[in-house]
């Protein structure tokens, strides 16, 4: 151990003590730091759920995958993609190349017998016949004009992530083979997308078209990406907003249009603009699934307060689709709010029972037993 | 709050069980340390329940291997940690995309429609998490594992050295140089804010 380690070592070991235990007032510095570490989430348990699944899936694994297979299958996939762009490189060069090549009519006769036999082979690709190599260039390379902002991907009406998953996974969305040309041009002749993985499976990518929807999406996702970080980040939702309305004026139907709604729609709740948060919300068309389900049940909690009857059929949804218990939890305590507000007793008390057996440590239960010990007593 | 955290059950040591040592036998009894120490190794964005399986595909490829001549825990312990850095190597290529730029996928979801307490509670918690593991991703990773396991896990620096397969004074070293460029950047953090 060098001098200096010795020395850390002597001056650090006699005060070791844990930042998450030291006493506040030493150093301010520290004890902030401190104050963040204690702050830290304690880790949640696997749970008996999540070790069952574990296990099922170890006794289900038949033998693991050895890694040299794994190791063959990526210099296999490497080579087909050599090969197939060597062959595609060779078929554009030859493209370019053939119709200028000089023929060589000063072999000798036995060679000449030779190219004459090859030139036959080759079928009519022959020099003079500038013509010849087009027909047989490949297809996907036509141009096709751009066509900004519409995105089949979007149109195809895949499950809408929420507004930070999108963030999260922006690799997905600007993935460039998630485009397709073929959903587009159904799309613009008045029929219905075909499925994705079909018009990938009968268009192969455009080049063009590809690169127009890349820029397309890289003009939106900066902003988008700004929003979130003032939102998240920093905790300015009025700074978020106005971003977001920069992104709604100049991408009106942008590929990322959902996830900025989202992004207003918690920058608003976030400065407490309940109302307008709502009338958001209520231009949505929620889909039963990922964060739409959140959104629907946002969209109920902020209508219970005026409107029980209007919210009521968002949190019959909610509990109708197949939904976390955190949001069911909500949603059942939301629904016997509206349907005590609404008189509707019995139906009221059914939920509040319906919550305590399945939440009997929940966040409402006590409020639940209240309610539910006043309506005994009613009786 | 340090004192709220369940204390890591044989923590150190090697013995499990009486009787023969199989991957039921030691999923039994350590997936749970496993799991606590992908999460707290691995940060607020780690799958644990993937990391615990990924541990134990290991463990059920390589038990015939294991001669006994380190600790069970010790031997987990490593896996996982390979495991967690493979992991975390994996995502270093998201730092080139859009996500990097406002921070954590554990910040995705904004619980502030409800007006509960303990929802914005919640949140502050998870950002809070969301930073520490920002700031600690910048400090080197023999660094941060000392810190965590010292400061997050509550472990001693003999428990550490075991545990990580190093001398109790270079524990002390790196936790010392650890918590100084912990700080560091932790300043540098408080600035921009």
């Amino acid at each position: 151990m060098t001098p200096k380690r010795a020395g850390d070592r002597g001056q650090f070991t006699a005060s070791a003590q844990r930042w998450v235990s030291r006493p506040v007032g030493h150093d301010e510095a520290e004890d902030r730091l401190a104050s963040l570490f204690r702050a830290v989430e304690p880790p949640r348990e696997l749970g008996a759920g999540a070790r069952s699944r574990v296990w099922a899936r170890l006794r289900h694994a038949a033998r693991p995958r050895p890694k040299r297979s794994l190791g063959a299958l990526r210099w296999a996939v490497a080579g087909v993609v050599l090969l197939t762009s060597g062959v595609v490189i060779g078929a554009m060069s030859a493209h370019r190349w053939w119709p200028r090549a000089p023929v060589t009519h000063r072999s000798p006769p036995a060679t000449a017998a030779r190219s004459a036999a090859g030139a036959e082979r080759r079928g009519g690709a022959r020099p003079g016949r500038p013509d010849a190599p087009l027909a047989d260039s490949p297809p996907g390379f036509a141009f096709e004009p751009p066509q900004p902002h519409e995105n089949p991907v979007m149109l195809a009406d895949p499950p809408a992530p929420s507004g930070a998953a999108l963030a999260a996974r922006p690799a997905r969305a600007l993935r460039p083979e998630r485009t397709n040309a073929a959903a587009r041009a159904a799309v613009t002749a008045g029929r219905e997308a075909p499925p994705l993985e079909s018009a990938q499976a009968s268009n192969p990518s455009d080049p063009e078209t590809l690169r127009l929807e890349s820029s397309a999406l890289a003009g939106e996702t900066p902003l988008l990406g700004e929003a979130l970080t003032r939102l998240r980040q920093q905790r300015d939702a009025s700074g978020a907003l106005k971003v977001l309305d920069i992104y709604r004026a100049r991408y009106p139907d942008g590929t990322l249009k959902r996830e900025a709604e989202g992004a207003r729609i918690d920058a608003l709740l976030l400065l407490g603009r309940r109302g307008d948060a709502l009338t958001e919300l209520r231009h949505l068309e929620l889909a039963p699934q990922g964060r739409d389900q959140e959104l629907r049940l946002i969209r109920a909690e902020l209508a219970a307060a005026n409107d029980c009857a209007g919210a009521m059929t968002d949190f019959d949804r909610v509990l109708a689709e197949q939904v976390s218990d955190r949001l069911a939890e909500r949603a059942l305590h939301g629904r016997a709010v509206c349907r005590s507000r609404l008189g509707d007793a019995f139906g009221a008390k059914h939920d509040l029972g319906e919550y305590l057996r399945r939440f009997p440590e929940g966040r409402f239960a006590p409020d639940a037993h209240r309610a539910l010990t006043g309506a005994r007593d009613d009786l | 709050m340090a004192g709220a955290r369940p204390a890591p059950r044989n923590r150190g040591e090697g013995a499990i069980a009486e009787g023969p040592l199989d991957v039921e036998t030691i999923y039994c009894e350590r997936a749970d340390d496993v799991a606590r120490w992908a999460r707290r190794l691995g940060g607020p964005e780690i799958d644990v329940e993937d990391i615990v399986h990924e541990v134990f595909l290991v463990v059920q490829r390589r038990l015939n291997e294991w001669r006994g001549d380190a600790q069970i825990s010790t031997w987990l312990y490593e896996i996982t940690f390979r495991v967690v850095q493979e992991r975390r190597r994996r995502w270093r290529w998201n730092r080139w995309s859009p996500d990097a730029v406002h921070g954590s996928r554990a910040l995705d979801r904004l619980e502030i429609a409800t007006d509960q307490p303990d929802a914005l509670d919640l949140l502050q918690r998870r950002e809070a998490t969301a930073l520490l593991y920002r700031i600690l991703d910048g400090i080197g990773e023999k660094y941060r594992t000392v810190i965590i396991l010292f400061e997050l896990e509550g472990l001693n620096g003999e428990e550490i050295a075991a545990l990580t397969g190093t001398s109790l004074a270079n524990v002390w070293v790196r936790l010392f140089r650890a918590r100084q460029k912990v700080m560091k950047r932790f300043l540098a953090w408080e600035k921009t804010r």
